[in-house]
């Protein structure tokens, strides 16, 4: 260990108190989220705001589970998560290789020919009718395909692959390897820690969309989770004065926390899994020695 | 005249077959490019040719091509709106401050982040910064509520109790724009330091080593090796911010929105929902989409050109 | 090393895709099956219709739609009219998105379900929907169904272009719920004038009407919508007191429009809003007030003393609630409406009939009869309504001693959750079936037959349409909106009314409003 300064030792201080606060600035909320969704309604308007509750009730999940078809939802986000991040990550880097090449002769115009399409957008309806005209209405794959691949990721790996040295690939073409070669054996092992952030973003993306669904889907059992989810949270507002259905002893609103833990918790459990492709300098080390 | 239609066409052909031999040379990296170019031209160009509605009075019926034409219409009504001038403010100063604060707030996490060497710390950190992002602005205007309410809101109910005057977060105009700006912030600084701690795991050790065998202090490792390391990204993320500097985030402003604080968050978008979408004008919301596009065009060709003087440029 | 790591990544990736695609293959393997069951029935009669149904109707939208065979609603339509019922329930919030680009796509759903008038005339404009007078003629019953009122509301340019989509329930929703312990404790009267009304209030608000020494108690609550309306959450009620009430709200009298928001009795409404929170007696949480049950939470918590809520919260569930909250009951009881200096006694005035269903443009002669056969069902079948209005027979309701019983509210919180989607079907229910409310507490009845008498007549200004070409409107109600809560609260002196509608009538062209709702009211016979 590398003996610290006193300088250095308060500058750590600081550090360490300045993350623990702002940890406890994001997770407190989450954690009333998380009470609020096994507590019973007559203690949250009791008490105003719950962080650990003085009785627990499991009757918000049960109703989640039960009444809102949550399990078909499942099968569908991780559908279109799983099979989606893949393809997407695959196109995607594909497409990034070549572009990150500044001697390809016609970079520039198909860069500016994807990234234009970041700004202009033929809107709603027109896509709507480019989709349909493919057949692609009501089929789960409409939730992958016609976002495939994403400028805003496309660019940003692009970028990446541009700062790798430009001396590890030339070594190895010398060696006769191809373009394919160097790519799969020297350009993604260097590019781990941002192959995995865009797959996170790609996944993330795939598991928060609920518009493409509710647009493109009409069959209700192939909604995903956040269709529900946004359904369950909406519903109270929404909900007829004429309904007689609601009048339960579970609150709505801690079955709306219920939907919202059910919904978010496995893809918050895929971060800590990538974060180790995010250590320092690993790969660039393993690769030079 | 014939020889000189020869003599066009020697070097034409020379041309022709310059292109082919390039295509050729380069060949697996144009095949390696032709899905992405394919796609980008079938899902993104083809329904391009919908930004005609911008200049039409869209009839739902008619459809796209049979609505008639209405010149620019659609952008004057926009313009001409009692609230123009202040949606326009609104947005443009609620756009920059997020730009300003929450571009760089994941930034200076990322960096902090960087100094920490207890592994298991710095991932818990990680972690826990990258949960609110997926509490969507219903549950986060709910918390706020909460949290902030004149009445039994948690934070007023303490100033009471310590006879202070409560405060009208929610309703003062005054405290709009910093409410959405801080929360905007609190939501994405975990999720927004990802990209930039990806960008520092690519930093070479041995650059910190060598700086340090020079006696290098902390402020210059981090200015001479830190920041240069992420610069590239930053720069890119800017120019790609950019792009929407006239999206102020219409699902936060949705729920943030009242009748008292709207003189000073009320934007394009949220004007936009009412009097477009809400009232079936699709062709006006269309023209407001591509009054925005060309705007955050511009602003991306400009950036792009002043980055390449630092070599950060996307083409 | 890393390379072998990688590649069983991607292995494992690829593996994970062929198994999940195989996953999918077997969901659209399901779906042929089921359409060619479904095809074989239909060739059985050669006249089975495929009728696509916009439901944004349902009386709850988050319900799934459950499979065809436990759906018996829809079994029942299906086999009495030969049909094949395709039900759509939009998803929350985006229902306009999703019609939108159905129709644009080509696809109109054959029945849609409108939430109002402006809708069904917009999309009729568009032409998107049929005209249904020379067919309504040929369904007695259905037009016996539902009042003279509720067709007018259907007429648009002198054709009838849709048939109402359920009953609006009146005198329930917006009862004036008062805290008859803190009276009794305060030693005071049920109030019956606005004076006496503020009166109360401020004691509430001042005396420690809950004797816990604390200064947490207050007169009243009232909110307003997402849009800064201030319509529904109670403010109106008090603004009907004086005969006037927040946007939209347009009175015909002596062959002339009077838009009641603008009207000079507005202000003394406003002065009198004005004075209760100069009084402190409105509780600040108000301002947060933007959906119903953030208000029905101040009702449970019991901390102010007079609140417009619906008079189901004295049912025993809800009392319940109450209990299990604050420890305590607290003795809520429904008042009349206070009457107000011009005489004006108002809970609410009639609902106008927005709903409405309306079918496509491109359906054909045959279909349309078809479609208007099943709603002649749907709405006047006997023997089919408790199925529709209740839900499923032996468990929502049952013949007992020869009468139907509405078992609902028996219902454990299970069954009630797992059949959630009978919900999608409720709308042939009768606004005035007490089978269906069927109240454990007689004081909801008592409540909701007293206030009847309080529910005034329909204001004429419902009928309107929005102007296309009025490009200012969502402006101008913003504006209209922003006032009025300005001068109720005080940012903005009363001093300064006249200036509002100087404003409204230069920047927002009040004026062309104005002469369009003369026009449309002529138009439509309402002035002469």
């Amino acid at each position: 260990m590398i003996k610290l300064t006193i300088g250095e030792k308060v500058w750590q201080a600081a550090v360490y108190t300045i993350l623990i606060l702002l940890s406890l600035l994001c997770l407190l909320p989450f954690l009333y989220v998380v009470a609020v969704s096994v507590t019973p309604e007559s203690e949250v308007l009791r008490r105003g705001i719950v962080i650990l509750p003085e009785t627990f009730t499991f009757a918000a999940y049960k109703e989640v589970f039960i009444s809102h078809g949550i399990g078909q939802a499942y099968k569908i986000t991780l559908f279109r998560t799983i099979v989606g991040t893949a393809l997407n990550v695959l196109f995607t880097v594909l497409a990034a290789y070549p572009l990150s090449k500044k001697y390809l002769p016609g970079r520039s115009p198909f860069l500016i020919f994807i990234v234009f399409t970041m700004m202009f957008s033929g809107g709603l309806i027109p896509t709507y009718l480019l989709v349909r005209s493919m057949g692609l209405l009501n089929s789960p794959w409409v939730l992958i395909i016609p976002h495939l691949i994403s400028a805003f990721n496309l660019v940003i790996i692009k970028g990446f692959f541009e700062q790798l040295p430009a001396e590890i690939e030339e070594s190895s073409r010398v060696d006769g390897a191809s373009e394919l070669q160097s790519l799969w054996r020297i350009i993604l092992p260097l590019s781990m820690p941002v192959l995995a952030t865009i797959s996170l973003f790609y996944a993330v993306g795939h598991w928060n969309s609920y518009f493409d669904a509710i647009v493109y889907l009409n069959d209700s059992s192939l909604m995903p989770l956040q269709v529900v989810l946004r359904n369950i949270l909406l519903n109270v507002a929404t909900q007829s004065a004429d309904s007689m259905a609601n009048s339960g002893a579970v609150s709505q609103f801690a079955v709306q926390m219920a939907a919202v833990v059910v919904t978010t918790v496995p893809i918050l459990i895929v971060y800590p899994f990538m974060q180790k492709h995010f250590t320092k300098g690993v790969l660039l080390g393993s690769i030079k020695g | 005249m014939q020889a000189r239609l020869a003599a066009d066409a020697i070097p034409r052909s020379k041309k022709r077959n310059s292109w082919i031999r390039t295509i050729q040379k380069y060949k697996v990296m144009y095949i390696l490019l032709f899905p992405a170019l394919l796609y980008f031209a079938i899902f993104k160009y083809i329904p391009m040719a919908g930004i005609i509605i911008a200049f039409k009075n869209y009839n739902l019926a008619l459809g796209l091509w049979d609505s008639p034409w209405v010149g620019l219409k659609n952008f004057t009504d926009f313009i001409n709106g009692v609230y123009f001038w202040d949606i326009m403010r609104n947005t443009i100063i609620i756009s920059l401050y997020k730009l300003l604060f929450g571009f760089s707030a994941p930034i200076v996490l990322a960096l902090l982040l960087n100094e920490v060497y207890t592994q298991w710390f710095k991932k818990i950190v990680q972690t826990i910064t990258y949960l609110p992002h997926f509490l969507s602005w219903v549950i986060v205007y709910g918390l706020m509520v909460a949290l902030l309410a004149p009445g039994d809101g948690l934070f007023n109910m303490i100033l009471k109790e310590s006879g202070v005057q409560p405060i009208s977060f929610l309703t003062e105009p005054a405290w709009g724009r910093l409410l959405v700006i801080s929360s905007e912030i609190w939501k994405d600084i975990g999720w927004g330091a990802i990209l930039y701690l990806a960008a520092l795991a690519g930093i070479d050790p041995s650059l910190y080593e060598a700086a340090r065998m020079d006696g290098a202090s902390k402020w210059r490792q981090l200015w001479h090796v830190t920041l240069p390391g992420i610069r590239g990204v930053i720069i890119l993320m800017l120019i790609l911010k950019l792009s929407h500097i006239l999206d102020a985030g219409f699902d936060q402003i949705f729920m943030f929105a009242n009748s008292f604080n709207q003189e000073k968050i009320d934007i394009i978008d949220t004007w936009v929902y009412r009097e477009g979408l809400e009232r079936l004008k699709i062709g006006l919301a269309t023209a407001v989409g591509l009054f925005k596009a060309v705007i955050g065009f511009i602003l991306v060709l400009a950036a792009n050109k002043i980055a390449k003087k630092f070599d950060g440029q996307i083409w | 090393m890393q390379r072998k790591k990688i590649s069983l990544l991607v292995l494992t990736a690829i593996v994970g895709l062929g198994t999940l695609l195989a996953g999918c293959g077997d969901q659209e393997e399901v779906k042929p099956t089921a359409s060619n069951s479904s095809q074989s029935e239909a060739s059985k009669s050669a006249n089975k219709m495929k009728i696509t149904m916009f439901n944004q109707g349902t009386f709850n939208a988050a319900a799934p739609i459950p499979p065809r065979e436990e759906d018996i609603q829809r079994q029942m339509l299906e086999k009495e009219l030969d049909i094949d019922l395709d039900m759509m329930i939009p998803q929350a919030g985006q229902s306009t998105t999703k019609l939108n680009t159905l129709i644009a796509g080509g696809d109109i759903p054959d029945l849609i379900f409108l939430k109002s008038r402006a809708d069904l005339a917009q999309y009729y404009d568009q032409g998107v929907l049929a005209d249904l007078t020379p067919y309504l003629a040929q369904f007695p019953e259905l037009q016996k169904r539902f009042s003279s009122d509720s067709w007018e509301a259907m007429s648009y340019q002198g054709k009838t272009i849709g048939v109402p989509g359920y009953d609006n329930v009146n005198g329930m929703s917006r009862s004036f719920f008062i805290r008859n312990d803190w009276l009794t404790k305060l030693n005071m009267k049920v109030p019956t004038t606005p004076d006496e009304l503020f009166e109360v209030m401020k004691a509430f608000t001042e005396k420690d009407p809950d004797g816990n020494g604390k200064n947490d108690t207050y007169g009243f609550i009232g909110g307003m919508n997402k849009e800064g309306n201030l319509q529904t959450y109670g403010f109106d009620s008090l603004m009907w007191m004086f005969g006037v009430n927040p946007p939209s709200a347009i009175e015909v009298k002596d062959n002339q429009p009077i838009f009641l928001f603008i009207d000079p009795k507005m202000k003394e409404a406003l002065a009198y809003i004005h004075k209760m929170m100069e009084a402190n007696v409105v509780d600040p949480d108000w301002v947060t007030m933007n959906t119903p049950d953030l208000l029905d939470q101040k009702l449970f918590k019991g901390k102010v003393g007079f609140m417009i809520r619906d008079a189901r919260r004295l049912e025993p569930d809800y009392q319940q609630k109450m209990k299990e909250i604050s420890g305590e009951v607290p003795e809520w009881i429904v008042i009349p409406p206070m009457k107000g200096p011009y005489g004006d006694q108002i809970v609410e005035r009639k609902s106008f009939q927005g709903n409405s269903w309306a079918i496509s443009a491109k359906a054909d002669k045959d279909k349309i009869i078809r479609i208007l056969s099943m709603l002649n069902y749907l709405f006047t079948d006997k023997e089919a309504y408790p199925y529709f209005a209740y839900g499923i027979k032996g468990i929502h309701w049952d013949v007992v001693d020869g009468k139907i019983k509405n078992k609902t509210s028996e219902l454990s919180k299970e069954m009630k959750e797992k059949y959630l989607w009978v919900d999608h079907y409720r709308m042939p229910r009768r606004g005035d079936d007490a089978e269906y409310f069927s109240f454990q507490n007689p004081k909801t009845t008592e409540a909701f037959t007293n206030n009847q008498q309080y529910v005034g007549p329909t204001l004429p200004g419902n009928l309107l349409t929005a102007d296309p070409s009025d490009t200012l409107a969502a402006d101008r109600t913003r504006y209209i909106n922003e006032s009025l809560v300005k001068f109720m609260t005080g940012k903005e002196p009363l001093s300064n009314w006249d200036n509002f509608l100087q404003t409204l009538d230069t920047k927002f062209d009040m004026q062309t409003y104005k002469e369009t709702a003369i026009k449309q009211f002529k138009e439509a016979g309402i002035i002469k």
